[in-house]
């Protein structure tokens, strides 16, 4: 449904270098898809989130929506879309907000306020609603650019940090919006710095850096998780014997990183630890899956 | 899927236009206005409104201050229509409905064009009803003409830049220049002046509607004319021109 093709997007100016902001991307989300998009700052997210809205034109390659460039798919059927810093204006109030983008995606009279109704209570605005959005805290204006993009029920969700200043509560209450969005003629696109929340929700993350696809990470299950495992043992006593059996691991307090190639070979490595007397408080994974293979993807240092 | 209702939307966007941008122009009008019937005793004397010429007196002396609040209230209305939402970065939410973007600022332009002409009367109506009652519809035709072609051109560059109305006051300027510093017969003059906004054009139909004489069409034809092409280059370039670029 929605396809890079070789996209690429070069900022030129007179007075300084061409920067290549996304260089040759392929990458498709299809229909019943929720697609992350993870990458550090700078690595070309919001540009490719600009060609798919349109906002920006490709130098290279193309950009299309359901067979169609964007600015015609979204013209003719509109899009979800929440916006990584949420621009609405300071004076309007948040109601009168939702009322106004309500009328700009097509919902008459009769089912405007009840639309309205439903995402002010889905997103828990009800007491926000007659603020000016200059009056709201960064959790709320989150809040209420969320509930915009969800007025009507569009085919194209496109997400960028949609969990950006909210508080623990409303991040979860998040992923069960999203849960509740996913739909087998819906895409969900969400860009984000949280690669926790990343593996909670999409089915696949697609690792940005440098304006390139690094890699695309499946996140269903039954799919090959790959890559190497790295957990962290915190141990109570013996850490010689961790050493022993995993020397590359690196210490820190009385924790231990350490890395395996794989689930069997890490506790084949802790089972001889114990039964050389090491005895350890916990084992966590250091790093989600998906965290793994985003250090694997840009290089730990980023 | 159903499209944007944008007719609809236009009562927001006449909103915004006057509890914002139009409050300068109403406010500055009114202290103008306010000043006019104490220089007219000053000058005609206190019984001045019981004349039977003080619709006429009060008529010119509005005229002469219109040339300045006119141009302060054309700046105000028509300054940053589009590159305010680039700006802000408003457009963000905007167009990702199914909006088109030239429709909708082509709407934009209309609704703060007819605010501002609408605004022109009703001061006058103002005028009229608190101290002598003056013909409006020569002002407003006024407005509707400087809306037409500054408008237009302020509307065009502000699909370009973010100092829109600058753009628009300097280039106010050039037929001037181009008056004071090339000689009245030569080529340079000729093409200049034919290509350069045409604001003797705009002057001799302004003129006429002070004087209350006939119009020319040509007069209006080459400020609807020239407005009209720079409507549509904007129009053209918010169609062609990525909107985030």
């Amino acid at each position: 449904m929605i396809a890079f093709r070789d996209a690429g997007k070069t900022y030129r100016s007179l007075f300084s270098k061409p920067v290549r902001a996304v260089d040759g991307v392929t990458l498709d989300a299809a229909a019943g898809e929720v697609l992350g998009i993870a990458g550090p700052n700078g690595a070309g997210k919001s540009t490719m989130i600009g060609l798919l809205l349109g906002y920006l034109a490709p130098t290279a390659g193309s950009v299309t929506i359901d067979g169609r460039a964007p600015r015609a798919f979204i013209e003719r059927e509109g899009i979800g879309y929440l916006s990584e810093l949420v621009n609405i204006p300071p004076l309007w109030k948040a109601r009168e907000a939702l009322v106004r983008y309500a009328l700009l995606v097509g919902i008459g009279q009769g089912d405007l306020e009840a639309r309205v109704d439903r995402v002010v209570a889905l997103l828990g605005l009800e007491e926000h609603q007659s603020k000016r959005v200059k009056a709201l805290s960064k959790g709320n204006l989150q809040r209420l650019g969320l509930a915009q993009a969800l007025l009507r029920d569009e085919r194209v969700l496109i997400l960028d940090e949609p969990t950006h200043g909210l508080d623990p509560v409303w991040t979860q209450k998040f992923r069960e919006i999203v849960d509740g969005l996913r739909r087998p003629d819906r895409v969900i696109l969400i860009a984000s710095h949280n690669l926790d929340e990343l593996q909670r929700v999409a089915d696949r993350v697609a690792i940005v850096d440098r304006g390139r696809v690094q890699r695309v990470v499946d996140l269903r299950a039954g799919a090959p998780s790959g890559g190497r495992v790295r957990y962290r043992l915190e141990v109570a006593s013996g850490a010689e014997h961790v050493t022993r059996h995993f020397p590359a691991a690196t210490m820190s307090g009385e924790s231990f990183d350490v890395e395996a190639a794989d689930l069997v070979a890490l506790n084949h490595g802790i089972a001889a630890a114990l039964a050389d007397g090491a005895v350890f408080r916990a084992i966590a994974p250091a790093h989600s899956a998906l965290e793994q293979q985003f250090r694997e993807a840009v290089g730990a240092d980023r | 899927m159903s499209r944007a209702r944008l007719g609809r939307y236009a009562v927001f966007q006449l909103r915004d236009y006057l509890m914002g941008k139009a409050v300068g122009f109403v406010l500055f009008s009114l202290f103008v206005g306010s000043m006019i019937p104490r220089e007219l005793t000053a000058s005609h004397g206190a019984g001045w409104r019981t004349s039977p010429e003080a619709g006429n007196i009060a008529f010119r002396a509005i005229a002469s201050q219109s040339s300045v609040l006119l141009l302060l209230g054309l700046i105000l209305s028509a300054s940053y229509l589009v590159a305010n939402d680039r700006v802000t970065g408003s457009f963000r939410f905007l167009f990702a409905k199914p909006v088109g973007i030239p429709r909708y600022y082509a709407q934009l332009w209309l609704v703060h064009g007819t605010g501002f002409v609408a605004l022109t009367g009703l001061l006058l109506l103002l005028f009229s009803v608190a101290v002598v009652p003056v013909s409006t519809w020569p002002f407003m035709a006024w407005a509707a003409l400087l809306w037409v072609l500054w408008g237009s051109i302020c509307f065009c560059f502000s699909t370009f830049v973010r100092f829109d109305w600058l753009m628009m006051t300097l280039l106010m300027l050039l037929p001037a220049l181009v008056k004071g510093f090339v000689a009245p017969a030569s080529f340079w003059y000729k093409a200049l002046t034919l290509v350069l906004p045409p604001v003797a054009h705009l002057d001799a139909a302004q003129q006429a509607l002070v004087l209350r004489t006939p119009v020319a069409i040509s007069d209006v034809a080459w400020v609807v004319g020239y407005g009209a092409i720079f409507l549509m280059a904007g129009l053209v370039s918010l169609r062609r021109r990525p909107i985030g670029a």
